[in-house]
Parts: structure tokens; C-alpha cells; sequence
């Protein structure tokens, strides 16, 4: 269950509400917050430096003090950017597999003042009863490491050709050690280590992290225009529109999500293209989704329009657009961004859960989902944990986003002492 | 096990059970002891089928555990005429079915007349295996326990088919099956019965009598199915009158039963290394070796490498009579052109890297080659087995280009000439696995051939195979240690050969010879100068020659016209076939030949393995009561009963629950009317229900080509008047010919108002609709799984209340303390995990699978114990839904909690001096209770949902995995029927948390809310 929901029992619930106030705990007074900031005083929102600031400047004074959601925003920006320039920072193409290195652990890179930039070189050995492939480190020689090394041209997002990575293999170093004739021997740098077929876990997560990162954009974007067109007639129009809408919305929120989506991605026909299916799927994931948002914005219009400057507005003659536009919708638009950010969350792992049964993605497209397929695979669990990587990244980011979103939520709570 | 029931005078004597001349049997560790139960794993619902066959070889001549030579088994004698053109059996005096008849050459005349030569149960006629060059054989009755099988021509591989095929004469039992044949059988009778199991045809009735499943079915296996659950485990158990002793006379099998538990595929190695299952072969792949071997101490099993009898671990085929009219598919023109093609196909096996997929699959263990018998065999051609393996992508490149099959620029993929992209589909099922699909996908993209594989179901897999609409699939090369008996690989031989189902028609039915029987629908006609041909022609002299050694060379000549055409594209060939057993388990030989023709593990004598008593205790080996009870009294399948107890008395129960759900009902209304908030409620619910079946409804008309209309073209492409009758029947049972919204109200159970029969009813009179696969009610297969899945509901719910109540409190009290940052977190965290990975992790490290340990699952009835075993299990799915739910509802509980304690009676009352403990009890929390309680209707679906999916990793006997079956079956009327369920279930929950806030607060109590 995510925030939003919570939001909407709140707002749902027979009991008026009112709005959340998580100052200081009453009996202990006003003692400093936990985390060192001064302690809120109502003298505070009328001084001369905060009556000049705008709502947005209010919005992100505030966000700025929730230091959990802060370091989240970050961590996502860092996120999404490694997915932007994924190919670049991937140290080999996803599909890229060795499979004389499958299975492989994962090898940390170190440095030296000898050796510079490196890692440590392995040798594979298997296990003659169990057939276990296991590397060993050679004590003696490490592989070279460094930046920007000249690697097969590839196109960075299709576009922009380009003959480097980051970071990788120092081809000339290791021809000179003459690795590449040596039976058993690694030459390939696998940060995270590999997979059955020998691929690099590392640039598959990052690779992977377009799809799973996006699906949850797009899936927003989709989500986003529902939820508006229809919270706001709702809200708007109001009578008995809402009533039905409301209706509609509640039946959509009885609806058991995930089965609902199993049955949508099973009458996908098998041969589409993956990016049909893609795109089939975030549209099936926000079909469901829209309505934590139109239930916040139809919220929002229906206190609002009532209020002074509204009627006010009306009464001067100003088209619905105008007014609906003009003057509602930046009244709470920081709601509808809390709403927005909230959902991402469900929909990459959505995501991630249809792709996991196999009724989502497919290979070859790589998705942080696919590569959990492997883990149904007893062994990742018990033998090569680091099968199990993208599960910690889905974490992060659903973690992430639900710190944003709650940040926001404070930092856009004009009652929020905080 | 059988003693109490003679000395009940229930069963007669074992000596009476006996033939007089019993088959003696001896294990390689001797005479054993008896009791204990088997536990198989399967990974669909049909799985349990195995007990038909390879789990009760029940032929009348035996293959031995390393194949040749064979013996007699179920004839006591068998006898071939020089001219191999006669062949005598002869059963064993005094052999008697399950239920005590005796069995005799009777049974056999009834098969002959009124099962494979009538049309009306079995319009296919005999099987593959009795054909001659396309020619029945004769059956002459000579006396109560002689027969003879006579041939026109000379058919010297008659006994080797009779040994692997023959137990199909023997499923027949006059006495039980005949009062219910459609054309010979007693009216009265059979529409007794279609109306008790709600079956919609005298034809469907006769399959489902004839179904494995069958309790009441006569048999003559060593384990007898005869206790009907709707779900798995399916048990079987010892048949008291099995026709075989050891050497100490005592009658076998030792072991009491065989219960088959269901898993998902990827469950299955994760299950047998932890020792869950007693003796397995199928299944079991190489890559999983390292578990097993690393298992062996822990969990008590032992790995045994049989010897394969397979020519290929996973082997490609090239559908060669891919319809060119598909209407659903456009490129199905050029796709059927290029398959039939040998450079095509050529093209396809130099595109595979083998020693990349060798590396990777089998170790390095195995040798690169072509689909042939194993290294050794006397059949096997060295130099066929090497053709077209070597990776050479450029010449598979100048081959395609040769076709006319070219990149429109370099780097993209193949078009036709006409322009057309064409993307093949390559279906496999769960029996060969995925296996190294991704490595030829990769390596035949990289020569421009798009390619995509999908698993399927396994009947829909065969039946896009029939209806010539699959482009190549996968299967195990099956069989060929003795290539001979079913050379389906390696050229037509019925539709068995998946490589070219029509020609194998045709080649089976002896269209060579212009016989009139191959001109069915299905059959296509090879062109004249075809190389099927002249292999046709070659296996029809080897079933003309007695003697062993010719047939080997002309085999050796056949496989050599197999490779030079690549009829199917192997990889490499099959790594020992692993076996993993209980180390306690007796008689298991060290090694044997694993394959389907001899029936394995069926050869290697399963009568004969027993638990060594030295170390399984006999206590815990006893069958239970109820399995022992099933003997006299078979476990009926729903609808049985009914019948069962027409005759004797009136039945209470269903007017009891008609009256239990009337004032159910009623009370609902009562409170509705007399409480507008209930009232407005239950009111939603209706067009709530509505939008949602008209949602379901087009999701179950949405796919095209689902099963059913895939199953219609199989029928359609038969051609013969039985499978116009089925296709009719099949219209008629699922109303095709009527308008969409027809069907519509028809499956909601509208109609039922207007005409109030009992065949209109519908969702709204609890009738789930038919299954498209089995024709079979809904609610017969959802058996107690709604209960069990309501429960993992509810269990989960009581145990996020008991756990963010408490915790909630506490945040709240002692906000921003460290605790309050710890739990926030840890409920954070619980939230963001994806609830099947953390269900996945918990199983393999806690070991708990399934909702019931396999001696209670198979129960029937509810004990304490069962209850116990269940609490046992069902902690795994509640605490993995539970963490999931519980950090939002501690956040409302938080939320709501801190609003009440800033209000001025709070403070109001501390300073009146009411102690803290009692006044946050007794005011706030009670307070901030309420959208704690209404937040339970936004949890109900998404426990439902959420459990849907755990229960599909976890394997759950709940509502989930039925729903994820159906549609990999693309059976839409079941999964649709399963999704309504799932959202009534989330609507329910919805309601009942609407009425709790209605006890628990007083505005709505007496305003009626302002929702």
C-alpha cells in the first residue's frame, strides 16, 4: 500500500480529518526536533523574510529542512542520470555474455601506487563432484583498470557515437600480460559479477535502470493526464458527474491491481515488439493507477472553488478555463506533484512483479525485473547472492520516491509547522 | 496395510487376490518391508497422469531397467509367429482388477469393438503404435485368457511397441465402462449421470469416466487412484489385487502410496535438494547439479546418473507444415515457404554456437550433434551426427541470402521479399524448459532471423501444433536409444512428428500405398520427389526384417536422410539423466536407461522399492485411515455424491444453506434499509459487480486465438464427422454462435431469470462458468481454495492490525524518539521490497513451501493436526503480505494518533491529573481507531492481489495460482471466472470493514456518513 492511499483514506474516511500537524509532542513542549532544527514558532510565518516568499520558495525552504527527502531527491537524480548515460557508465553492452564466466563474484576495483587503477585477476575452477564454478584470485598479477579506455564504438541513446566507457579493462596493459591466451583466466571486469550466461550484472542493472526508471515516468505522465481531466470535472462540474466519477473511482480501487494487470499483459498478442509491449504495459499500469490522483485534485477544486477568490473570479466574468487554470489549479499543484511522485513507486514495482512471472518484459530488453527471473533460480539465493543486486536498487528507488513524496507532502502542507 | 481390511472381511484373502501364476519380482537389495508413502512433484494439475502410465507399467511385456532384453509382464506368455505376421498372448488365469473382476480377454474384446473402433469415444482409431505401413491388425479371441494381434504383412517391431505402448489395451474394464457408453450404454444411466457431474454431452461423459482421475475406474496398476481431491496433492494407493509377488511370495508393490504435490517449475530443484521429494527423475535438469550434489548430506538424498535415453536434452523443430492461410497472421505465407526449406533450416543449425551453449548448459560434458541414438547404440550414424554442427554464421548468412530472405540493409533483420517482417515463434512447455532458447535466439538474431519464444501450455502447445499454427517449437529428443518403436524425429510418423504433424498423417496412415484412411483432413501429402519419402520406405523394410541387426543398418540409412535435411536442429547430445531419491529408499537400481518409451521410471520395477525400515520408522510411514477407507469406499468427485446418496435418503444440507444465505441476506437488507451508510454500501455494490463482469468479460473475449478457438481449428483441420460433432458440441457448450452480449448475459447468469433452468445459471447463482480445456465446472476445480484464500487474507489483516497498532501508538507517543525512526524505517523498508522476492527468500532459507505438510494436504477432513500443520506453514505467506501492509496502516495510526493528542481534552485531561496510560487508551487511540479501521477496505484488494502473487511463487493451494494457470493456458473462462472471485473477495473485504466502522463509531452510527 502506498502513501497516496493513505492520503485518500484520509481523505475518504467518514471522520473530518483535519489536516496532519506533526509538530513537537505536547507534554514534552517545544523541545528541538530530533534532527536539530529550531524549534517552530507561529511568529515565524509572519517575519519579513517569509511574507515575501512565494509559495513555491515556501515549498522548497521547507523541503529543504526534511533532510531524509533531500538525500533521497539526490540519490534518485543520481539514478536517473546513471540512466540517462547508461551505455557510458555500463562497462560492457547488456547482452554482451562469456560463458566461461558465468557465475562470476563480484570484484571490487582497487588502487595502487604499483598497480594504479585495478582489480583482482580470477581463474576459474570447477568443482569436479558438483560441477560448481568457483574463481580464484591470483595472488600475483591483477587486472588493470582505467578510465575512459577505448572500447568497440557504440551509440549513446542511439544517437551519439561514441568509442569510450567511464571506466574499464586497460586493453594494452592486459595484451601485454598476455591474459587473453590463458585458459581459465578472466579478463573482464565485472564490478557486480555475472550471470549464468557470463553477462555483467553491473551494466545490466544500469542499462536495465532506462526501462524500470522510465516505465515509472511515462506510466505518471499517462497517469497525470487521467487523473486530471477526470478529478477535475469531478471536481468542477461537480453534482451529480462527481457522484458517478466517485463511483467509478471506487470501483476501480476495489479492483485487485495485480491479478487485473496478469490478465492485461496475457492477452498481449506474443509476437509484438518489446517496445510495443513497453509501452502496452505502462499504459495497462496507470489505467489502474489514476485515481489516488483524481481523488486529490477533485478534492483540491471542490475546497477551493469556493473559496473567496474563486467566486470572486467567476463573478468577474472569467471563462471556466480561465478560472480553472488561472486560479485553481496553481493552488495545489504542489498536491498533485506529492500525488504523482507517490505512485511512481507502485508502478515500477509493477513493473517488476509482471516481469518477474514472465508476463511483462522479455528478454532481450532488460528491465530490473527481468533480470529477478534468474532469481526464481534456487541457486541465486544460495550460491551467487549477487543475482539478487537489482532487488536492492528496486529498494532504493521505491524507497527514494516514497521520501520524496513524503517531503513534499510536509514541505507543501501550508499548516506543517515544520 | 491390507490386513485390517481382510480382518474386517472387506477384502478377501491375498491368495484369492493373487493370479494363480503371479509375476515374481526381485529388487537388486532383495526382499523388503512394506509401508511408507512416495512423494512426486509435478508442476501442473495433469502431472499426476504419470500414474497411468510411467508410474504403473502395466504392458504386457516388460522392458528391463537398461532396456533390452524384454519380459513377459502382464501376459504370462507371448508368443510371435516366425513370419512375425501373428501374435499370441496369453494373461494370466485368475488376474483381477482393482475392484476384484476378474480380468480377461472379454476386456479386451470391449476396447477393440466399443473404444478404438467406435467413433463415437475414440474417432481417431487405434493408435500409432498398432499400425502397419497405415494397416490394422486383426484381433481374434481365441479363449478366456488367450488373444491374438494378426497383421496382414510382416510387422518384426510389433513386440517392441506392444512393450512400450501395450498397457493402452489394458485401461478397459467392461463391467465398469459399458453402462455408460454413448451408443451401447443405459440410457437411463447416462443421463443420470451427465446431470450429476453437470457434463453437457454422452461423449464428454465416456472421457471423463475413462479420466485418470476417475476413483470408481477399475485398474490394473500397482497403485490405484481412488481418492478424489479437487486440488493437488493427488494420492494414490497400493491395488490389493496386483498380479505380482517377490521372492518371498509376499504380493507387491511394498509402498503404500504415491502422492503427487504440485510446484512451479522453478520450485521443483529447489524442493527435490531439499529432499521434499522421494524418487524423481522428471524434471530435473543438469544445470541443477551443483545443488543437488551439495545437498546430499543435508537432506538425506541420493543422485544417481542414469543413462539417457534421449537423443537430445532440447531439441528444435522446424514446423515444416506451417499453415501458409493464417487470418491471424500475415508473414504465415513466407514463414510456411522458408520452413519447408532445407537451406533454411541448414542456415538455422550453423547459426548456433554449440560450444558456447555446451559451456554454459551441460558443463562442457557433452558432445556437439545432430538428433541420433547415443554414443554405443547400435542404431547410431557417426557421421549424421555431425552434420551442419560446426558454427558458421557466414555461410548460414549466404544460405539465407540464397532464399531470397535478405537484411533490407546490413544490420537489420530479414524481411520478405515482398517486405514483410517476419518474427518466428518458438513454443516450448514446461517439459523440456526454456533450456538454451536464449543463446539460438541471440545467435540466430545476430544472423537476421527474428525470433521469440513463449512458453505454453502443454495441451495448447499440441493443439497449435495440429492446427498448423505453430512455427517451430521445443521439445526433448524422446526415445531414440531405440529409435525403431517411435521414430517421430526422424521421419512422419503421425503427429507426434512436430516437425511435420500433417505428413506425419500421412505417413502413418500409409498414404504410400494410396490407402484411402491417410486422406484425412489432417494428413498433407509430402511432394513426389520428397526425401520423407524414401525414410518412409526404408522404415517399412525394417518392419519386414526379423532380424536385429538389418533393422539397426536401415535405421543407421534413415537417421543419415533426418541430418542431411535437418528435419530438427539438435544442440547437443543428452547429459546423464539425473535421479534424485530419499537415501532410505531400497531397490533403486544404480543405474538405468531414462525414456519415455520404456516408460521409465516404470522399468526399473517401482513395485519393488521399499523404505529400509533400519531407518524410516514405520509409524510415520503408515498410510492414513482415510487413503486405507478409499479401497472399499472410493473418495467421489463433486457431484458424485449426490449420486451416490440419491437412492438412499433425503439431504438436508442444501436447503440449510439456501436458509443460511436467505437470512444472511436478509439481515444485510434489514441493516441496509434501516442504516443509509450500509444501505448506500451494499447499493454500490451492484454496479460496482457490474462494471467490473463487463471488464472480465472483455478480457475473456479480448485474446484472439485462445483455447478454445485454437482447439476448434484442430478439430476443423480433422476433417472427419466426429470432429464436426465435437466442434458443434463445442459451440453449443460455449454459446459461440450467439451475439457477444448474449454470451455475456449468459455467463453472468441473467438468462436464469427469465428461464429459471438449471443450465442458465451464472456468476449471480454462484456458477463460475466451464473451464475451456476440460469442459469441466469452474467450481469443481476452485474446491476449498476460496476458504484457504480467504484465510491468508484475514490471518494476514488480524496480524498487520496486531503489529501496527502497537507500533503506531508508539510512534506517536514517543515521536521522533529513535525508536519512532527504526520502525518508520523498517515499515519503509517492508513496504519497498517486492513481495515475491522476499516470499522467495524466506521459502528457501526457512525451507516451508505450500500451505500444508504432504501427509495433511492429502486429508481430506479438518483436524486439530491439519489446523496445527496449517499454522505451521501459513506464518510465511502472512508475514511476507503482512510487512507489505503494515507500514502504511502504522503511518495512519501515527498520523491520526498525533491529531488526537494536540487536542485541547488531551491536555485538558493531563492536567486534571488522569494517569497517561489510561487517558491515551481510553480517548485518543480509541479515536484514532476509525480510519484505522476504514483503511482495511483499501487494504482487503490489495491483500488479495498481492497474495495472488505470493501464493504463485509459494505454490499455495489458493485462488492465485489457478488464475496464473488459466492464463498461461489461455483458458479465459477460467482465469475470468478467477478474477471475478479475487475482486468479490476485495469488494467483501471493502463491505465488512464498512460495517466494523459502523460498530465502532457513533456519527455514522446515527448520521449515516458523509462519504
Amino acid at each position: 500500500m502506498s502513501e497516496q492511499d493513505v492520503e485518500e483514506q484520509r481523505a475518504g474516511a467518514a471522520v473530518p480529518i483535519e489536516p496532519r500537524v506533526e509538530s513537537a509532542h505536547p507534554e514534552r513542549g517545544e523541545v528541538p526536533d530530533a534532527d536539530g532544527t529550531a524549534p517552530p514558532s507561529s511568529s515565524s510565518l509572519e517575519g519579513d523574510g517569509e511574507a515575501s516568499l512565494s509559495q513555491w520558495q515556501l515549498i522548497r525552504r521547507g523541503f529543504a529542512q526534511h533532510k531524509l527527502a533531500l538525500f533521497s531527491l539526490n540519490v534518485l537524480v543520481v539514478f536517473y542520470l546513471v540512466a540517462i548515460f547508461a551505455e557510458f557508465i555500463a562497462v560492457a553492452p547488456s547482452s554482451q555474455s562469456r560463458v566461461d564466466a558465468a557465475y562470476m563474484p563480484p570484484m571490487a576495483v582497487g588502487w595502487s601506487v604499483s598497480e594504479g587503477l585495478h582489480t583482482s585477476l580470477r581463474v576459474q575452477e570447477i568443482d569436479p563432484v558438483t560441477l560448481r564454478k568457483q574463481y580464484l584470485i591470483d595472488d600475483e598479477r591483477v587486472l588493470p583498470l582505467r578510465l575512459l579506455p577505448a572500447v568497440e564504438p557504440y551509440k549513446l541513446m542511439g544517437l551519439i557515437p561514441m568509442r569510450t566507457r567511464l571506466i574499464g579493462v586497460d586493453r594494452d596493459a592486459a595484451d601485454v600480460l598476455g591474459l587473453a591466451e590463458e585458459a581459465g583466466v578472466v579478463d573482464a571486469w565485472y564490478p557486480l559479477g555475472s550471470d549464468r550466461f557470463g553477462r555483467c550484472i553491473f551494466s545490466r542493472i544500469v542499462i536495465g535502470a532506462r526501462v524500470s526508471l522510465s516505465i515509472g515516468l511515462i506510466g505518471v505522465a499517462c497517469t497525470f493526464v487521467i487523473g486530471m481531466v477526470v478529478g477535475g470535472i469531478s471536481g468542477y462540474v461537480g453534482g451529480r458527474t462527481d457522484t458517478a466519477i466517485q463511483r467509478v473511482i471506487e470501483i476501480i480501487n476495489a479492483l485487485p491491481q495485480l491479478p487485473l494487470w496478469l490478465a492485461l499483459a496475457a492477452v498481449f498478442p506474443p509476437d509484438w515488439s518489446s517496445l510495443t509491449v513497453y509501452f502496452a504495459i505502462t499504459v495497462a499500469l496507470s489505467l489502474l493507477n489514476w485515481t489516488g490522483l483524481a481523488r486529490v485534485v477533485r478534492g483540491k477544486i471542490l475546497s477551493l472553488r469556493e473559496e473567496d477568490y474563486a467566486v470572486a473570479a467567476r463573478l468577474l466574468g472569467a471563462s471556466h478555463g480561465r478560472v480553472l487554470f488561472r486560479h485553481l489549479i496553481p493552488g495545489f499543484i504542489s498536491h498533485i506533484l506529492v500525488a504523482l511522485t507517490l505512485s511512481i513507486p507502485m508502478m515500477i514495482l509493477g513493473e517488476t512483479t509482471l516481469s518477474f512471472l514472465g508476463l511483462g518484459l522479455r528478454p532481450p530488453v532488460v528491465s530490473w525485473g527481468v533480470m529477478l527471473q534468474d532469481c526464481l533460480d534456487v541457486k541465486a539465493v544460495r550460491f551467487y547472492p549477487w543475482l539478487l543486486l537489482p532487488v536492492v536498487f528496486i529498494v532504493v528507488t521505491v524507497m527514494s520516491f516514497n521520501f520524496v513524496g513524503d517531503g513534499m507532502r510536509d514541505a507543501a502542507d501550508p499548516y506543517s509547522s515544520r | 496395510m491390507l490386513d485390517d481390511l481382510v480382518a474386517a472381511g472387506a477384502l478377501p484373502d491375498v491368495a484369492d487376490r493373487l493370479p494363480e501364476n503371479p509375476l515374481v519380482m526381485r529388487g537388486v537389495d532383495g526382499v523388503g518391508t512394506y509401508g511408507g508413502t512416495w512423494t512426486r512433484l509435478t508442476t501442473s494439475p495433469t502431472g499426476v497422469d504419470l500414474i497411468s502410465n510411467r508410474m504403473s507399467y502395466h504392458a504386457p511385456l516388460r522392458w528391463s531397467p537398461m532396456g533390452r532384453p524384454m519380459v513377459p509382464h502382464i501376459a504370462e506368455s507371448f508368443e510371435a509367429s516366425a513370419d512375425q505376421r501373428v501374435f499370441t498372448i496369453r494373461l494370466r488365469k485368475g488376474h483381477r482388477w482393482s475392484d476384484g473382476v476378474p480380468f480377461t480377454t472379454d476386456d479386451i474384446g470391449y476396447w477393440w469393438e466399443y473404444e478404438i473402433h467406435d467413433d463415437a469415444v475414440h474417432p481417431s482409431g487405434p493408435g500409432a503404435w498398432m499400425l502397419n505401413s497405415g494397416v490394422e491388425p486383426r484381433l481374434e479371441i481365441v479363449d478366456e485368457q488367450t488373444f491374438q494381434i494378426i497383421y496382414d504383412e510382416p510387422n518384426a517391431l510389433f513386440p517392441y511397441k506392444l512393450a512400450s505402448f501395450g498397457y493402452l489395451m489394458f485401461d478397459s474394464p467392461r463391467h465398469y465402462l459399458q453402462p455408460f457408453h454413448p451408443r451401447v450404454g443405459d440410457e437411463a444411466v447416462i443421463a443420470e449421470t451427465m446431470e450429476a457431474y453437470a457434463l453437457p454431452n454422452p461423449r464428454s461423459l465416456y472421457s471423463f469416466q475413462k479420466a485418470v482421475l476417475n476413483p470408481e475406474h477399475p485398474r490394473l496398476w500397482p497403485w490405484i487412484y481412488r481418492h478424489f481431491t479437487s486440488n493437488p496433492p493427488s494420492t494414490t494407493v497400493r491395488n490389493p489385487y496386483y498380479f505380482a509377488v517377490d521372492e518371498a511370495g509376499q504380493q507387491l508393490p511394498y509402498i503404500d502410496s504415491i502422492r503427487f504435490e504440485q510446484r512451479r517449475q522453478e520450485l521443483i530443484p529447489l524442493e527435490i535438494a531439499n529432499g521434499k521429494a522421494t524418487m524423481q527423475g522428471r524434471y530435473l535438469q543438469f544445470a541443477d547439479l551443483t545443488e543437488y550434489m551439495s545437498r546430499r548430506q543435508s537432506s538425506g538424498i541420493d543422485v544417481k546418473f542414469w543413462t539417457s535415453g534421449n537423443g537430445s536434452p532440447w531439441l528444435i523443430l522446424p514446423n515444416q507444415n506451417r499453415r501458409a492461410d493464417d487470418p491471424a497472421d500475415p508473414s504465415a505465407k513466407w514463414k510456411a515457404e522458408y520452413l519447408q526449406d532445407a537451406d533454411f533450416r541448414r542456415a538455422l543449425s550453423l547459426a548456433i554456437d554449440r560450444d558456447r551453449i555446451i559451456t554454459s548448459e551441460y558443463a562442457g560434458l557433452v558432445e556437439p550433434g545432430q538428433m541420433s541414438p547415443g554414443p554405443g547404440s547400435p542404431f547410431r550414424n557417426e557421421d549424421a551426427v555431425k552434420l551442419f554442427i560446426d558454427f558458421r554464421p557466414d555461410e548460414a548468412e549466404r544460405l539465407l541470402d540464397g532464399l531470397d530472405f535478405k537484411r533490407p540493409r546490413p544490420g537489420a533483420m530479414r524481411v520478405a521479399p515482398d517486405g514483410t517482417p517476419i518474427t518466428f515463434l518458438l513454443d516450448f512447455t514446461n517439459f523440456s524448459g526454456r533450456g538454451p532458447a536464449d543463446f539460438v535466439i541471440e545467435d540466430w538474431a545476430a544472423i537476421g532471423v527474428n525470433v521469440i519464444a513463449k512458453e505454453r501450455a502443454r495441451s495448447l502447445f499440441r493443439i497449435r501444433l495440429s492446427s498448423r499454427t505453430a512455427d517451430m517449437v521445443a521439445w526433448t529428443g524422446e526415445g531414440d536409444s531405440f529409435p525403431l518403436i517411435e521414430p517421430r524425429f526422424y521421419l512422419p510418423y503421425g503427429s507426434q512428428s512436430y516437425w511435420a504433424p500433417g505428413w506425419g498423417y500421412w505417413g502413418l496412415l500409409g498414404g504410400m500405398h494410396g490407402n484411402s484412411a491417410a486422406d484425412v483432413g489432417q494428413a498433407i501429402e509430402p511432394p513426389e520427389d520428397h526425401p520423407v519419402r524414401e525414410a518412409l520406405r526404408l522404415y517399412e523394410q525394417a518392419s519386414r526384417t526379423g532380424d536385429f541387426d538389418g533393422q539397426a543398418q536401415l535405421f543407421r540409412e534413415i537417421q543419415r536422410i533426418a541430418s542431411e535435411n535437418v528435419f530438427t536442429i539438435n544442440i547437443a547430445e543428452s547429459p546423464p539423466q539425473l535421479v534424485v531419491t530419499d537415501a532410505n529408499l531400497r531397490n533403486v537400481p544404480e543405474n538405468a536407461v531414462y525414456a519415455y518409451i520404456y516408460t521409465s521410471p516404470g522399468n526399473t520395477g517401482l513395485e519393488t522399492y521399499f523404505f529400509d525400515p533400519a531407518t524410516v520408522s514405520p509409524d510415520k510411514a503408515a498410510a492414513s485411515n482415510a487413503l486405507v477407507d478409499s479401497l472399499i469406499n472410493p473418495t467421489l468427485r463433486p457431484g458424485g455424491e449426490s449420486l451416490a446418496a440419491e437412492a438412499s435418503s433425503f439431504s438436508v444440507w442444501p436447503y440449510l444453506r439456501l436458509l443460511v444465505m436467505l437470512a444472511l441476506s436478509g439481515g444485510l437488507l434489514v441493516l441496509g434499509l434501516q442504516k443509509p451508510f450500509i444501505g448506500g454500501r451494499l447499493l454500490l455494490m451492484v454496479p460496482t459487480l457490474l462494471v467490473l463482469s463487463v471488464l472480465v468479460f472483455a478480457i475473456i473475449q479480448a485474446p484472439p486465438g485462445d483455447y478454445l478457438q485454437t482447439r476448434m481449428m484442430e478439430l476443423e483441420e480433422q476433417g472427419s464427422i466426429s470432429a464436426q460433432e465435437q466442434v458443434e458440441e463445442l459451440r453449443e457448450t460455449f454459446h459461440l454462435d450467439e451475439p457477444v452480449w448474449r454470451q455475456y448475459f449468459r455467463w453472468v447468469g441473467l438468462t436464469w431469470f427469465v428461464t429459471f433452468e438449471a443450465s442458465d445459471t451464472g456468476l449471480l447463482q454462484g456458477n463460475l462458468g466451464r473451464s475451456m480445456a476440460t469442459s469441466q465446472p469452474v467450481n469443481f476445480v476452485v474446491g476449498d481454495r476460496l476458504m484457504l484464500t480467504v484465510l491468508i487474507s484475514v490471518g494476514t489483516i488480524l496480524f498487520t492490525w496486531s503489529l501496527a497498532l502497537p507500533i503506531g501508538v508508539y510512534s506517536a507517543v514517543k515521536q521522533y524518539s529513535v525508536g519512532d525512526y527504526v520502525l518508520t524505517f523498517v515499515g519503509f523498508l517492508g513496504m519497498c521490497v517486492p513481495s515475491f522476492l522476499f516470499a522467495l527468500v524466506l521459502m528457501t532459507l526457512a525451507g516451508v513451501s505450500g500451505l500444508f505438510s504432504a501427509e495433511y494436504a492429502a486429508q481430506p477432513f479438518w483436524d486439530l493436526a491439519k489446523v496445527g500443520d496449517l499454522l505451521k506453514h501459513v506464518w510465511v505467506p502472512v508475514l511476507v503480505l503482512g510487512v507489505g501492509g503494515t507500514a502504511s496502516m502504522i503511518r495512519v495510526m501515527r498520523a491520526n494518533l498525533l491529531d488526537e493528542l494536540r487536542k485541547p481534552y488531551v491536555v485538558t485531561a493531563r492536567a486534571k491529573g488522569v494517569r497517561p496510560t489510561k487517558l491515551l487508551i481510553k480517548y485518543p487511540v480509541r479515536l484514532a481507531l476509525n480510519p484505522f479501521v476504514s483503511s482495511i477496505g483499501g487494504l482487503f484488494p490489495q491483500l488479495v492481489s498481492g497474495g495472488a502473487v505470493v501464493a504463485m511463487v509459494l505454490s499455495l493451494p489458493t485462488v492465485g495460482p489457478l488464475l496464473l494457470d488459466a492464463l498461461l493456458l489461455e483458458d479465459m473462462y477460467l482465469a475470468g471466472s478467477m478474477l471475478m472471485v479475487l475482486s468479490l473477495l476485495g469488494i467483501i473485504g471493502t463491505l465488512v470493514s464498512d460495517l466494523l466502522l459502523l460498530w465502532l463509531d457513533p456519527r455514522i452510527r446515527f448520521e449515516g456518513g458523509a462519504r
